[in-house]
């Protein structure tokens, strides 16, 4: 099975403490599940992550304080996870209520054991928001994941993608009303080949971004077709040799 | 944009409340809970940070099993919104799965109360 971004979903609200997403029906194991959230660090100091299942996450890099004292940033990854129906993420802060967005998604296909390969995350104040350098993957089939939390005050806030070559907005972690929520927004991309990589993204209204890159490892690389001659004789036979 | 008002201005004691189940049209992409908040302005409403409000939504798809829809946990007193100004409602939910013939339902605990507020639901 290819890696890919399975599903996603998304809860958000305008001040609370603790926020748990909607249910998803996800693999009972061999997945990577990926918690994504954004509050106002001027309200709420990080608590928690957890899941409806038992698993472990582990974070990303460190949290991301952006746009001034307001924004705080997290993404988390667990491998090779539990899943199943009714499967739920939730994020808890302390402190006054806040407002938070929160992503929960699955990525299907991927190493059970090392998949996280390369990943970093900055702070951009200038539009189209990036990171300070691409990240080069280590090898073929890779998923990347690019977050990206903003601090648009736009209802709708549009938000587009462009550095990753031919990514995908994965509209059900998708936060567009920044009248009242943190906006914010995952793209995914499967890359076939290595390569380098770097987020651009731009947000109507938006004047600062916390983006962050990871990318993950299919489990089984894309084979290589080679082309072998049979001893003494002709014609040529092709085999596929899965690396 | 509907607005449908779930809770009317009153104290309310602890305990499980629920709300639904409603059956819900196929073009509704979000359901949003939408509660008063303590302010400056209005020191009456939901004033303790220990009054605790649970709020967890579920929605069926086609008569199939309920499954988790989004939800939250807050507390009272003096909550902020993105500027930093007092948030003078707590606004939250999920988004709903796509399908046919969905139904939805909340349930909301309160612990530490009364909570004094009133609520609406905002249907996207």
């Amino acid at each position: 099975m290819a890696i890919a971004w399975a599903q996603g979903t998304k809860v958000r609200s305008s001040s609370t403490l603790t926020q748990t997403t909607p249910g998803l029906t996800t693999q009972a194991t061999g997945s990577t599940f990926i918690i994504a959230a954004q509050w106002s660090r001027n309200s709420g100091t990080f608590s928690s992550v957890s899941d409806s299942k038992g698993n472990t996450y582990t974070l990303i890099d460190t949290q991301l304080d952006w746009d001034g004292v307001n924004g705080g940033a997290r993404l988390y990854y667990c491998e090779n996870g539990t899943g199943g129906a009714s499967h739920t993420a939730t994020f808890t802060l302390t402190g006054s209520n806040g407002p938070l967005t929160v992503f929960f998604g699955e990525i299907t296909g991927g190493l059970t054991s090392g998949i996280l390969d390369q990943h970093t995350r900055r702070e951009d104040t200038a539009s189209p928001f990036t990171l300070a350098a691409g990240l080069t993957t280590t090898q073929a089939d890779e998923l990347l994941v690019a977050f990206f939390a903003g601090n648009s005050g736009s209802n709708p806030a549009t938000h587009a993608e462009s550095g990753l070559g031919s990514s995908t907005i994965q509209t059900a972690s998708e936060e567009t009303n920044g009248a009242s929520f943190w906006t914010a927004a995952i793209a995914t991309a499967v890359k076939s080949a290595t390569g380098t990589f770097n987020p651009s993204w731009t947000e109507s209204g938006g004047t600062s971004a916390a983006v962050f890159l990871a990318t993950f490892k299919a489990a089984a690389a894309g084979g290589a077709t080679i082309y072998t001659r049979k001893p003494f004789s002709s014609p040529i036979f092709q085999s596929r040799i899965i690396q | 944009m509907a607005s449908v008002q779930v809770l009317p201005l009153a104290n309310y004691a602890n305990g499980t409340r629920n709300i639904g189940p409603i059956d819900i049209a196929d073009n509704v992409q979000s359901i949003d809970f939408n509660i008063q908040r303590c302010t400056t302005a209005t020191p009456t409403i939901w004033p303790n940070s220990t009054t605790i409000l649970d709020y967890a939504s579920e929605m069926s798809i086609d008569g199939g099993p309920w499954q988790p829809a989004g939800g939250f946990t807050a507390s009272g007193g003096i909550g902020f919104d993105k500027q930093h100004n007092e948030a003078p409602f707590t606004l939250g939910g999920g988004t709903l799965i796509a399908g046919i013939n969905r139904q939805y339902r909340a349930t909301l605990t309160i612990s530490g109360g009364p909570l004094r507020s009133t609520a609406t639901a905002e249907v996207n």
